[in-house]
């Protein structure tokens, strides 16, 4: 039992360190990123080239985010910009690009499947039951990503303005608010927190170029039913992502994975607006 | 008899029947080189080529559902796979032979048609996104790929079904039926959307409300679409199981679903050639490229993938298009003649209230935006409301033609309660609506969206254009008067402010409309385009006994043409009688000149 | 003395339809402009075309001598081009402080300008924390004006303030405003329907009919007649 709800809250966080970067993009912009996860997989491989160079893990993680951070604020300026209108095509577009990425990392590193060492490794007694180290620092982290993002929107003047735009966008620039800038600074940051997910992954399972597909669907599916939301959406994670354990373990592994997709279909259809505070 | 009037200059010219020559010819080339090709081409090629035929098929749904109807749908990759798996199982359980193609052949059709309906009614309804019907499209082959999975032995799981024993032909005759079986489908469609149907569905990637508003159920249409394509897809998918004699989950996948996307896009959507041109030449490519450079032929289609959405959103047909425009002809389309209808005179002893309005209110909350609205009127009745921004006017309007706008209260139309229903449904009790900005077709002509508007009356033709448009009276002399009966073949987005606003009306007064709602329709128009409105407004109330409803700012406007104004105030009726009691009030100078009016004060 | 704001030949519209044909007129400094005219007319969408939510077609507008024709509306603003829009003027799920915030360009003189502030709202600076969308229709408009005072503004666009304003409301109103006319020099341009109020803070008027500018001279004794005969039903 106590297995089943650390899985429940692990998976849980997991899914939400996935999806912030793709939430905070969609909030603001109301764009889907379909290169999310090929992002996912650029912070997978910045961590690997981080740790074969002998890189401590505590530089490895702000290396994965500020090259994510970079391919988003480049994707902004180069190709979303112009697709503001068309979110549909955007979504085309940035599938393009994932592509091009994917492709551009399997010409650098090959195909093969590699791995990272986990920085902490064993197991940790907890209640009588043994559980992963690492698998409970993933805990901690997506903790620490909602609180420095919560913090960063309502303390900052950066936070402000982009909470100004997503509100109203043209009585933000009427106030001066440069609603460009905002949006290539929001599209930067969440790249880069969807490599930083991807370097935190990596030591769970492994390190391929095409690591970050099976996330994007439920990720994409989490970001839409939260409605955008950053508090919905780790309310949805915790519960897909408990549907998602408890169908895994009693019924079929198999079904489980698809478990997030058809519950979020199935809300939307329900309810288009989400989870969020109506 | 009704007397058909010639409008438009210029009868059949001599291309019209070039064209239909022209067609022919085509035809025929198309025919003959799918039959001589495979004596031409080495085995290799041949191969490859009937494979690409089959996706080539899938991939002219894919354009018919994005290209015509606007819903990017990642999903016809799951119908063809259904299509694949259900040959690749029947044969692998029950052998080869008659019952069993014919067994198989049943499954395709029949699991693809369900599994379509039900995609369909979960993305199509009232209120839903082509956002919402992407992501839908998106899970239904993640959800199929896993139910393979989890097939054991009966599906094969990863590995898929092989080895079953299928189709015994030469590669030769494979490709004639798999050429012909493509230039079938593509011919079908080509006409299907050439024809007035197709128009149809264009006009529904358009403007979806504009089409609800006009008593088209946009939704069962979407679906009627989707299952049609769905059906086409999965026979694809039996035809490339049946040759390849492999089934793998990888034919029903999300991958193989977008994948089909980038050859309608590269090709050029909404053309179905550029579908064909798209899956062949990347299929052929694929081929050739990803033995010698895997990485890079992906890295490739990647990049003009992007290329595309950004620069060259009509595709290579779209390329191709604009650099021969200058050695093509310029067509001349038959000229499209207008046919007046008599319109069926009122049902005498009929009830003469057209609107009834009981205790309307609409609630957000705590905040009331109308509040015990109440009023009835007649036929032949012209009748304006006005009162301030925010009072609460086109609110109304929103109430009165659509069932599950209001929060409370009783509306009929025509006689009819208008319940909880929505638009298109009150459309056909007679309601007509005009939008404040116009709101028509984009990629379609003045006289397409004009037999788009007549689509709850006639049926549209599934094979052709019809050359006779019939029309109410009112509309033609609409037409007439605004001189967009000259202009049928132009494009609509191409007119002038007060044209599309004219085109609009003649659209909604080809309902056959007992009620008409009108929001600002004189906003932006010239003094004579005003002049020629009002006109027409008065026509339209006395001669053909409409209802109109006319939501106003310009109060001279107003006065000039009403028979009676309703003074909406802070979502309230302030003021309702003739136009010389209200114009005279004090309470309407009061709103209007600006001294500070209290909701206490009611009355003049 | 170059004029704060010089508009010449303006026109602009939404999509084909052209909203306002050829509108000439200057805003000298320290100067208050009311524009008039009846309900749907273009004064709005004048106003957002010199701010540039509107694209310019034709005609050129100057900011105190320098061609802003082409400049986005953000940067307009930091030119001290202040507008007060009629409707969704607010963050109504910000607090009263992020609202006034958004005042300024930067936080930086912020505790500065919110104690000046206070001075003419004492209410507002009361209850900083409070969501602005809790707030009574009055309440809300000061602290729309509130806001738009904070930057100092050189010039100042008011569309309809005083929409659903109480009397004495108006008057405190029209008190802060003739007062930053006086102290800082604000232009201003406004917006009315509220005839005595603009007329009583105006030195000139314009009134606008269809897009156009049909009438233009100085508030005196008989303006408030002339206008209504405009105006007349």
């Amino acid at each position: 039992m106590l297995t089943l709800i650390l899985d429940t809250v692990t998976t849980a966080a997991l899914l939400f360190i996935i999806s912030s970067g793709l939430l905070i993009v969609f909030g603001v912009m109301k764009i889907i990123n379909f290169a999310h996860a090929a992002f996912v997989t650029v912070g997978g491989y910045a961590a690997l080239v981080g740790s074969r160079l002998g890189l401590p893990w505590a530089l490895v993680l702000p290396l994965a985010f500020v090259t994510g951070a970079v391919c988003g604020a480049v994707t902004e300026a180069t190709i979303v910009r112009w697709l503001y209108r068309r979110p549909l095509d955007a979504i085309l577009a940035t599938w393009g690009l994932g592509i091009v990425i994917g492709q551009i990392i399997t010409l650098i590193f090959g195909r093969e499947v590699q791995f990272v060492q986990a920085p902490i490794t064993g197991t940790v007694g907890l209640l009588g039951v043994d559980y992963s180290a690492y698998r409970i620092v993933m805990i901690a982290a997506a903790i620490m990503v909602a609180v420095v993002f919560t913090a960063l929107l309502s303390g900052t003047r950066l936070g402000l303005t982009t909470r100004a735009v997503i509100m109203n966008e043209m009585l933000a620039q009427g106030l001066g608010v440069d609603s460009s800038r905002v949006r290539l600074v929001t599209f930067a940051i969440g790249s880069g927190l969807a490599a930083l997910s991807g370097a935190l992954i990596t030591p769970l399972s492994s390190v391929d170029p095409n690591m970050g597909l099976p996330w994007l669907i439920s990720a994409f599916m989490l970001v839409m039913v939260s409605g955008g939301s950053l508090f919905a959406l780790a309310a949805s994670c915790v519960v897909l992502g408990g549907v998602q354990v408890i169908v895994s373990t009693f019924v079929n592994p198999i079904l489980g994975g698809l478990t997030i997709a058809i519950c979020a279909a199935i809300v939307l259809r329900i309810r288009p607006e989400g989870f969020a505070r109506a | 008899m009704p007397d058909v009037r010639q409008l438009s200059p210029a009868a059949v010219t001599p291309i019209g029947v070039s064209a239909r020559l022209g067609t022919a010819v085509l035809a025929l080339l198309v025919i003959g080189t799918v039959l001589l090709a495979p004596f031409l081409l080495d085995t290799y090629m041949l191969n490859i080529l009937i494979r690409a035929f089959f996706v080539a098929i899938a991939a002219v749904t894919v354009d018919i559902m994005w290209g015509y109807c606007g819903t990017l749908t990642f999903g016809q990759s799951a119908f063809f796979g259904i299509g694949v798996y259900a040959l690749a199982i029947v044969f692998t359980e029950f052998g080869f032979g008659t019952w069993q193609i014919l067994f198989a052949l049943a499954a395709a059709i029949i699991v693809s048609g369900v599994v379509a309906a039900l995609t369909g009614w979960l993305s199509f309804y009232p209120g839903s996104t082509p956002l919402y019907a992407s992501i839908v499209s998106l899970v239904v082959p993640i959800v199929l790929v896993q139910v393979l999975y989890s097939g054991g032995t009966f599906t094969g799981s990863s590995s898929g079904l092989v080895g079953f024993e299928t189709f015994d032909l030469s590669l030769e005759s494979w490709f004639r039926v798999a050429g012909l079986g493509l230039a079938s489908v593509a011919a079908v469609a080509l006409v299907l959307m050439q024809s007035d149907t197709g128009r149809l569905l264009k006009a529904l990637r358009d403007n979806d409300e504009r089409c609800s508003y006009l008593g088209i159920n946009t939704s069962r249409y979407r679906i009627i679409v989707l299952v049609l394509t769905a059906i086409v897809a999965a026979l694809a998918g039996f035809g490339y199981a049946a040759f390849g004699g492999v089934a793998a989950p990888e034919n029903a996948s999300f991958t193989f679903g977008t994948r089909l996307i980038v050859m309608v896009a590269l090709g050029g959507r909404g053309t179905i050639i550029g579908a064909i041109v798209g899956a062949l030449s990347i299929e052929v490519a694929s081929a050739y490229l990803s033995g010698s450079l895997p990485y890079v032929w992906e890295l490739i289609i990647g990049i003009a993938l992007i290329a595309v959405i950004l620069a060259f959103p009509d595709g290579l047909v779209g390329v191709i298009h604009k650099l021969t425009r200058g050695v093509q002809q310029p067509r001349t389309v038959p000229a499209t003649r207008l046919c007046p209808i008599a319109v069926s005179a009122a049902v005498d002893g009929g009830s003469d209230i057209a609107i009834e309005v009981r205790e309307l209110g609409r609630h957000f909350g705590s905040l009331s935006v109308l509040d015990g609205v109440e009023f009835t009127a007649r036929r032949a009745e012209l009748l304006s409301l006005v009162g301030p921004n925010g009072a609460g006017k086109t609110t109304l309007i929103r109430c009165l033609s659509d069932g599950r706008e209001r929060s409370t209260g009783f509306v009929a139309i025509a006689g009819q309660p208008i319940d909880r229903l929505p638009p298109d449904r009150i459309v056909r009790f007679g309601l007509g609506r005009k939008f404040q900005a116009a709101s028509f077709f984009e990629t379609l002509t003045v006289a397409e969206c004009l037999r788009v508007a007549r689509t709850h009356r006639a049926r549209p033709s599934l094979t052709s254009t019809s050359k006779v448009l019939e029309l109410p009276v009112a509309a033609i002399s609409l037409l007439e008067q605004s001189g967009l009966a000259d202009r049928l073949g132009e494009e609509a987005r191409k007119l002038s402010h007060g044209l599309k606003q004219a085109l609009e009306l003649a659209m909604v007064l080809s309902l056959e409309p007992e009620v008409l709602l009108l929001d600002e329709p004189t906003a932006g128009l010239t003094r004579a385009e005003r002049q020629g409105f009002a006109d027409i407004l008065t026509t339209l109330a006395s001669r053909a006994r409409l209802c109109i409803l006319l939501v106003e700012h310009d109060l001279d406007f107003v006065r000039e043409i009403s028979s009676r104004i309703i003074v909406l105030h802070q979502g309230k009726i302030a003021l309702d009688g003739s136009v010389d009691e209200v114009v005279n009030s004090a309470l309407v100078r009061e709103i209007y000149t600006g001294q500070q009016y209290t909701a206490s004060k009611v009355g003049p | 003395m170059t004029n704060a704001l010089q508009v010449e030949g303006l026109a602009s519209g939404y999509g084909t339809s052209e909203v306002i044909s050829d509108v000439s007129f200057t805003l000298a400094k320290s100067e208050v402009l009311a524009v008039v005219g009846k309900n749907g007319m273009g004064k709005t969408s004048l106003l957002k075309a010199v701010l540039g939510f509107l694209p310019a077609w034709r005609g050129t507008i100057t900011l105190d001598g320098k061609d802003v024709t082409r400049l986005p509306p953000h940067l307009k603003r930091r030119l001290g081009l202040v507008y007060v829009p009629q409707e969704q003027a607010l963050f109504q799920d910000l607090t009263i402080r992020d609202n006034l915030r958004l005042g300024l360009l930067s936080d930086r003189n912020f505790g500065a300008a919110l104690e000046h502030v206070g001075q003419w709202f004492p209410m507002l600076t009361r209850r900083l924390q409070q969501r602005a969308g809790t707030l009574s229709g009055g309440e809300q408009k000061m602290l729309i004006v509130a806001r738009a005072l904070m930057a100092q503004p050189e010039i100042l666009l008011l569309d309809e303030v005083t929409e659903g304003l109480q009397p004495s409301l108006v008057d405190r109103l029209s008190d802060v405003l003739t007062r930053f006319r006086l102290d800082i020099g604000t232009s201003m341009i406004v917006i009315e329907q509220h005839l005595p109020f603009a007329l009583g803070i105006a030195s000139r008027y314009l009134v606008f009919k269809r897009g156009e500018i049909v009438d233009s001279a100085r508030v005196d004794a008989e303006a408030a007649a002339r206008i209504e005969a405009h105006m007349r039903i």
